[in-house]
Formats: C-alpha cells, structure tokens, sequence
C-alpha cells in the first residue's frame, strides 16, 4: 500500500496529471495486490456511468454559452446599476453578478475566465487597484459551484446517492450569506481606500433590469423547474443550454457559428478533465475500500471523537488542507467513500454535509498554493501569483465564516429543501 | 517523424469534430425527452440510455484532445521552471508511464469486452454495453500513440516542447 500512495505523489509532484497520476498509482496497485485485470475497465467507466453527470457537460456549455454571447456584459450592468452606488461599487456589482451568473452556470472556473474578465476590466479601468479587484473577482467565483446548479454538487450527489434538488436548494442560503459577507468586507476596504461610486439612478436600472430580463431569468426558470417537478437537474441543464442559446442566437444575435463550435469543444474538455479524474479516482477509491484503508481512516476520525461538531471540525480541516493542493472532482470521488459512514453513523444529514463539502473544496479554489482560480484572475489581471496570494488572504476570512455558519446551524442549508422539496 | 506528427494531428482533429458532434446530440437527446415527457406524457428509455453511451464517448475521446494538448489538469509548478538535463529525464519517466498506463487501460478494456459484449441495453436489444467501454480503448491506444511519439521526438531531438 505505501508503494501505491508513494507512487502517486511522486508522478504529481514530477507534474504528471492528476487523472493520470491516480490512473497510475491505482493500476499498479491493482496489479501489485493482485486483483482481476478487468476492474481496471470496469471501475473507470462505472465511475463516469452516472446519467445524472450528464448534467456537467451541459451546465459548462450553458454558461460559455452566456460568455461567448455576451449576455455576461448585460449581467454586470445591470448589477453595477443595482449595487454601484454603494461605497465599492463596482466590487459589490462583482460580487452580485457572480451570483446572478452562479444561477446559470455551475462552475468557478466558468465564472472566473468568462464574467471575471468583464469584471477584472470595469474595476481596474475605473480607479480600483488591481490586487483588490483580482481578489474581489477569485473570491466571488466560488459563489458559482454553491448556489444552484452546481457541478460539485452534482458529483456529491451522484456519489453519495443523495438528492440533487434538495442539494441545490440546500446551497441558497449559504451563497447568499458568502455574497453578503464579501459585500461587508469590499465596503470596509473601499471606505478605507475612498473609492468612487455611481449615482443611483432608478431609469437607468429600469433600462439595464429591461436589457438583462432573459438572462435574469435562467435561475429562476432552472430552480423552478425541478422545485415543482417539472423537470430533473440533468434536464434543467439541457434546458439551461437551450434557453443561452436561444436568446444568444435569436433574440440577442451576439452569438456566430464558429463561437458555437468553440464552445462546444471547450465544454467537452473541461467536462473531460473533470470527468476522466472521476473515472481513474473510483479506481483509486476501489483499491482503498478493498483494503480497508477508508475503514482504518474512518475508524482513525470517529476515535477522535463521537462528537458531531468535533468530527465535522476535523472533517472541514481535512478538507480545506486537501482543497488546496487538489481538484474538487478527485477529492469528491476519492474522500466521499470515506467520509459518508462517518456523517451517517453520527447522524449528520447529508444533504448539510454535502454543503459543507462542497463549500470546503470552493474555498480551496480561491486558496494558495494550487487554488485554480488563482491561476486564471492571475493571469486575466497580469499580476504575479505572489500578489495574487497576498490579496486574497482578507477574502477567505468571509468564506471561512460562512463555512463555520452553515457547519453549526444545520438549519441554514436543511431549512429551504425541507419547505420545498 | 512528420508522417507520425501528422497522423495524430489528424486524429485530434477528427475526435475534435466528433466530441462536438456528440455533445449537440447529447443536447438534442435530452431536450427531446424533456418534450416527450411533459407534452405527450411518455418517456423512452433508449433516450436516456443512448445520451448515458455518448456521454462516456465524450469524457473518452476528450481525454484524447485534452492529452495531446497537455491540457490534463496537473500540479506543474513544481517542476515549471526545470530545465536542461533534469528536463529531460523527467519527460523521459512522463512518457514511459504515460505509455505503460495507456497499455493497462487498453488490457483492462481486452479484459473486461468478454463480459460487456454479452450485456445489452434494455431499450436497444441488439447493442452491447461493449460500445460505451470501448471509447476506453480508443483513449489507451491514443496515450501509448502519442506517447511513443513524443518518446522518439525526445530521442531524436535534444529539447521536447511539446511533451
């Protein structure tokens, strides 16, 4: 078994991919401890066999589709009409556009390359310093995976064989709160730093509320949707990207041919990383499962302590620590077999477990070293990674936070999917 | 050296048309279930179980555009800014694993067809589940391809930048 995990950090660390790296590791596992060839197949399709994954592809394509056609542009004007006149406008406008978009797409890295852009430009070319705008724009990312619909989610749900609606309905509250504690920070560091602000002014709003309306009104048609039944979370992606490209190709017309075809292609990839990790991690976890190391380490959690909020504690800091170095897919896929006993045996409701999963590995994203929207506003904003991890720090305090909060009031994430669901 | 250059050129740009092929009809699947399901009040397995065969198609045949790009997701700033001979080895021990991982893959697939070939689809009757597995060996066969080829270019040229 050292071989096994010994093997894996050296091909990561030498910077072989990470889906490649547990690919390696777990076959050679597989070969060393000699078990049947055929798992080796079996486990990396069975991994990906789930039609509720499905949905990953077509919530990536929906949101590049909303970039490619521009209605990200609508998006933020309409937020900095609504939010701009707030001391740190244009940080506040970030950070509400994020969460308009976060209702469309489900992934930071989507919010982070596509919106981000937009954001990074209008910050920087009014008077707000780069440093701030990079971190205000990472950190807003992470509300895309959390509020409805959410990839990780999707993951979580799909392993753990919990409820998606309920999942996505779980994450509101929480993104909500992430917006508003980012909001109170940007307003402090802005009031500090005297930057500028726009007038309010209510026919403007009227006119960028009138110019964003079709967009606006995805999340409400997605959450909707599978709130009353009508469709399921893989449909609502379907629907999600037939509504984008309705309105990029007929109403808005912002959207050509070749746009299409690009961001087809660039769905499938970045579906495909995260997928393929799945694929070689159900491997990885098949061998831990086997022989008995995720029972020695769910053992090793509960001899800590029985005490719920403790374990959760551990579990959050275990989380936090992996989401640093690692993709959120594999750790869902490799931690969840280990991790689910332990939050059922104490008698954690997974639906607020998956929450708190889910927000660990966002806060991950935007974390140093590896955090990879780090790497993507960092490079948007031409600035060293160095700066990029300085900046950041002030904004993991609100994320943290939040993650406390929906950690110890249970009722926080359970209380819409228990009303509505 | 050109000739096997070009010949995984043209695979990526086939497997490129494909995968977005196969992503619209993914689309297309679904949306038409949705139809059928809310409008005329009827659900067709094959729908959903076909999307569920292209979906693993897709992941598959991604893998093979995003490996010869290097676009795999990896931590690399440990070894960013290595250059020279320490470069060199370390592309060398990339390549060997990366083809002997692409053999595992398509001896796992050779291992498992036996039994799946066997298996079919509920709503498909005359389709084995031999066709989502095999995407998998497409996928092997590309790493151990492009493998040896970057294998040969680090042998017959003193730098490698595509590796």
């Amino acid at each position: 078994m050292l071989i096994f995990f010994l093997v894996f950090f050296i091909l990561l660390i030498i910077g072989f991919p990470i889906s490649l790296s547990i690919g390696a590791s777990a076959i050679l596992g597989c070969i060393s401890l000699g078990y049947p060839i055929l798992v080796i197949g079996q486990k990396m399709v069975s991994g990906m066999d789930s039609f509720l994954l499905i949905s990953v592809p077509l919530f990536i394509l929906a949101g590049n589709l909303m970039n490619a056609g521009k209605i990200t542009d609508r998006i933020f004007n309409f937020s900095n009409r609504l939010v701009g006149w707030i001391p740190g406008g244009l940080g506040h406008a970030n950070v509400v556009a994020s969460m308009i978009f976060a209702g469309m797409s489900g992934a930071a890295t989507a919010d982070a390359g596509g919106l981000g852009t937009i954001e990074m430009e209008a910050m920087t070319s009014n008077g707000y310093d780069k440093d701030f705008s990079a971190a205000v724009t990472a950190s807003s990312s992470v509300i895309g995976p959390i509020f409805p619909p959410s990839i990780p989610l999707i993951i979580y749900g799909s392993i753990a064989s919990v409820s998606v609606s309920k999942l996505f309905m779980g994450g509101v509250i929480p993104s909500i709160l992430i917006c508003l504690t980012l909001m109170i920070l940007i307003f402090v560091i802005s009031i500090r730093k005297g930057y500028q602000r726009t007038k309010f002014n209510l026919r403007l709003l009227g006119r960028d509320f009138v110019r964003a309306i079709l967009s606006l009104l995805t999340p409400i048609i997605i959450l909707s949707g599978f709130t009353f039944g009508f469709f399921t979370p893989t449909e609502a992606s379907s629907v999600a990207v037939l509504y984008a490209l309705i309105i990029s190709l007929f109403v808005y017309k912002s959207i050509s041919w070749n746009d299409l075809k690009k961001c087809l292609l660039d769905s499938v990839l970045t579906s495909a990383n995260t997928l393929f990790i799945i694929g070689t991690s159900t491997l990885f976890t098949y061998v831990l499962v086997k022989e008995g190391v995720a029972t020695d380490i769910s053992n090793f959690m509960l001899s800590v302590s029985s005490n719920p909020k403790v374990v959760l504690l551990l579990i959050n800091i275990v989380l936090l620590l992996l989401g640093m170095f690692m993709e959120p897919g594999a750790i869902l896929t490799l931690m969840l077999p280990i991790l689910i006993p332990i939050a059922t045996s104490l008698g954690i409701d997974l639906v607020h477990f998956g929450i708190i999963v889910v927000l660990n590995l966002m806060i991950g994203q935007v974390t140093p070293p590896f955090g990879v929207c780090l790497f993507i506003i960092s490079d948007i904003a031409k600035i060293g990674l160095d700066r990029m991890y300085k900046s950041i720090i002030p904004f993991i305090i609100p994320l943290i936070v939040v993650l406390l909060l929906s950690t110890y009031i249970e009722p926080l994430v359970t209380y819409l999917p228990n009303i509505l669901i | 050296m050109q000739k096997f250059d070009n010949l995984i050129k043209t695979i990526v740009k086939v497997v490129s048309v494909i995968v977005i092929c196969i992503l619209s009809a993914i689309v297309l699947l679904m949306i038409n279930e949705l139809f059928l399901r809310n409008i005329i009040g009827k659900s067709f397995t094959g729908m959903t179980e076909l999307a569920g065969m292209l979906f693993l198609w897709m992941a598959f045949l991604g893998v093979i555009i995003l490996y010869n790009n290097n676009s795999l997701i990896s931590l690399d700033v440990f070894v960013k800014n290595t250059k020279g001979k320490k470069r060199r080895v370390l592309d060398f021990i990339y390549q060997v694993v990366a083809f002997c991982l692409g053999v595992a893959i398509c001896v796992g697939f050779i291992s498992i067809y036996p039994f799946v070939s066997t298996t079919y689809y509920s709503s498909m009757p005359t389709i084995s589940k031999g066709w989502q597995y095999l995407p998998l060996l497409i996928c092997g066969l590309f790493i151990c391809l492009k493998s040896i080829n970057n294998f040969l270019k680090l042998i017959l040229t003193k730098e490698i930048s595509e590796c």
